[in-house]
């Protein structure tokens, strides 16, 4: 068992091969070696490491991803390769936008990458299908283009 | 006789109404003051647009002071998440959000890395700037490339794509996957007529259209992996040397010539689309480096040619480092005439002449007969996986296997094992002499199974005796067990024997 503390105090005994998931917390037990020294996680809550744990504790068995042509593989190959999303993944990304990118954020610190992968893969879910107008109202992201850019991109657009 | 009040002309003879204008409605002073009039309303509009927009800007600030979550994301975390969008958005798309997003993209080099350029007769000039400026934004990244023709070749139209494939040929020095799909011969032409061969080129895919020239030279496409659809010219003007992988669309000949073309390849996967009638082959062809075949058929085979093909196939080549097989025959009507021609004992041959090391072997459609699985069994006691798969009542000898099983140490190595029996009954009560301990003396134990896979179409629950049920739920406990029966119309329920037996039990205890 490790023993892990959020940033919110809350503590936390989780199974080993569990807790392995996250490759911070795996080089941090290598780098500590056998104690039950609580791993303080700074930069993760409580209501956020719920999510995580409960992602990893789903997916524990899972195989390990694998990099296989990474270095040259394209963006769209990339994707493909990975698109196999279960419908326990899809419920469990059913949350608020905060709470999906504060995912992302823990995974990306934790160094999940499994998580990592699948809480992106949820974001651009949301940007499917979706005009640039839709696009901007599901971020709250203002239109910031000159009418000369707004007429450039336009312009682009309907010739790609 | 009056002025007009606006140019102080006296225009109006016995003007009884004191209308102090021209009164004309053509006249230029009317038209002017009407103007003033218009002129004056826009200012004040004006003036409650400017107030509307004052109003918006707390708010318009507030969002400057806490920008979008997904503008808080690390960039590197965003540009993977744009990566992903690529499937059903282009970088334009995303990079007309926000100056943010245009930013972020357009020096994301790995998003215009892949181009999929697809053209109908109506072009705009436009096209070339836009692709130019794309590859530019991709800089020295590895290009995927997809390049189609759509709307038939009339009126020559294509023709004016040339400067695009010439552009595209300037970028040839990173190209790492090019598709070009039902091209005419001539721009066919074009792309291949490279200053250079492209050094970086490890894919090429190909698919025919009925233009294509009957010789062509595209030698200069070095690619490790090769698909090819439907081409309608000599494999040998292709660059096979570096090929390892193919996954192709072939008439039987041209088949069997790919594996004489390709020294090095390893994978391969052909789905036959063409029979040839006049082919014959006396000796088959030793290919030392294949390790994995899928042979399928193609819609457009039917009948006696389809087994006469597979036959002719089968004997046609002998793979001693083969390791994975995957055969997959599409067509109920086939399986008299593959048990006539023999198709089985052509699969056996070819195991036993290549005496590989077979490790995976998937066989879906092609009649076994006559103990042929037993004869791959015994000849290839390495399989660590079976699948078999049959459509309609075939004479797969499972009653055969599967009681030669607790007495023989058959496929000692098997560790998936996936049988549908389609209509055909299966054997139950045999079932667990897959899983019995073999016979004393043997150097294994038992067979490593880690998954049992069985289903088949009845209309009506077989009968299974209890005792065997409670054998079969003990082996299930260490294992990955399905005895699945489909019945209904289109075979569409589904009723795992297994776990009805548990439920029963369970509801028992």
């Amino acid at each position: 068992m490790v023993i892990l503390i959020t940033s919110d105090n809350v503590k936390y005994v989780v199974e080993k091969d569990v807790a392995e998931l996250s490759v911070l917390v795996k080089n941090m037990l290598e780098d500590i070696g056998p104690s039950d020294e609580p791993i303080p996680l700074h930069n993760v809550t409580s209501t956020v490491f719920n999510k995580v744990l409960e992602y990893c504790i789903y997916h524990r068995n899972d195989p390990p991803p694998s990099d296989d042509d990474e270095g040259c593989a394209s963006p769209l190959h990339k994707y493909l390769a990975s698109h196999i999303c279960s419908e326990w993944d899809q419920r469990f990304f059913d949350v608020d936008q905060a709470l999906l990118f504060d995912i992302i954020l823990a995974a990306n610190y934790l160094d999940i990458k499994t998580l990592l992968d699948d809480a992106c893969k949820a974001v651009a879910h949301l940007i499917q299908g979706k005009s640039t107008e839709e696009i901007r109202g599901i971020f709250n992201i203002v239109n910031d283009f000159t009418p000369e850019e707004e007429a450039r991109v336009k312009k682009e657009n309907v010739s790609s | 006789m009056a002025d007009c009040d606006l140019c102080a002309e006296v225009v109006i003879q016995n003007c009884e109404n004191i209308y102090r204008t021209c009164g004309d409605s053509t006249c230029a002073c009317g038209k002017l003051e009407r103007l003033n009039r218009r002129v004056s309303e826009a200012e004040d509009l004006l003036q409650n647009l400017y107030h509307q927009r004052h109003d918006l800007m707390p708010t318009l600030k507030l969002n400057v002071v806490h920008p979008s979550i997904i503008h808080r994301m690390p960039v590197e975390i965003s540009t993977n998440i744009f990566a992903l969008c690529l499937d059903f958005c282009t970088p334009l798309d995303l990079g007309a959000v926000c100056q943010a997003w245009r930013n972020l993209v357009w020096s994301t080099p790995s998003l215009w890395a892949s181009i999929d350029l697809s053209f109908g007769p109506f072009l705009t000039p436009s096209h070339i700037d836009i692709t130019q400026e794309w590859l530019e934004r991709a800089r020295g990244l590895p290009l995927w490339i997809t390049f189609s023709i759509r709307g038939g070749f009339r009126d020559h139209w294509w023709q004016r794509l040339y400067p695009l494939v010439d552009l595209l040929s300037d970028h040839a020095w990173h190209w790492y996957f090019l598709d070009l799909d039902c091209l005419p011969g001539p721009l066919l032409h074009r792309f291949s007529d490279l200053e250079h061969t492209s050094s970086t080129l490890r894919r090429f895919s190909l698919k025919g259209s009925g233009s294509s020239p009957t010789s062509l030279n595209i030698r200069n496409f070095r690619a490790e992996f090769l698909r090819l659809e439907d081409p309608n010219f000599d494999l040998a003007d292709l660059c096979w040397t570096d090929v390892t992988e193919i996954r192709a669309v072939l008439a039987l000949n041209q088949i069997l010539r790919a594996f004489e073309l390709a020294p090095r390849v390893t994978i391969c996967a052909f789905e036959v689309n063409k029979c040839i009638e006049d082919f014959t082959r006396t000796t088959p062809f030793l290919h030392p480096f294949v390790q994995s075949l899928v042979l399928q058929s193609g819609s457009s085979l039917q009948g006696q040619g389809l087994s006469l093909v597979f036959k002719q196939l089968l004997n046609g080549i002998t793979l001693p480092a083969l390791e994975r097989l995957t055969i997959e025959v599409d067509s109920d009507q086939t399986n008299a005439d593959m048990r006539r021609i023999d198709t089985g004992s052509a699969l056996c041959n070819l195991l036993i002449r290549s005496a590989c090391t077979l490790k995976e072997l998937s066989i879906s459609g092609l009649s076994l007969t006559n103990g042929n699985i037993i004869q791959i069994a015994r000849t290839h006691p390495s399989l660590t996986k079976l699948s078999l798969f049959s459509s309609i009542a075939t004479a797969w000898d499972a009653n055969y296997l599967l009681s030669i099983l607790p007495n023989e140490p058959l496929l000692p190595s098997l560790e998936c094992f996936t049988f549908d029996s389609g209509r055909a009954p299966f054997p139950w009560d045999l079932l667990p002499g897959l899983f019995l301990p073999f016979a004393l003396g043997t150097a294994l134990a038992q067979r490593p199974l880690r998954l049992v896979d069985i289903s088949c179409d009845c209309s009506t629950i077989p009968k299974i005796g209890s005792d065997i049920m409670q054998q079969l739920a003990t082996f299930a406990s260490t294992m990955e067990l399905k005895m699945q029966v489909r019945s209904g119309e289109r075979s569409n329920r589904k009723i795992d024997l297994l776990e009805k037996y548990i439920e029963e039990m369970d509801a028992v205890a």
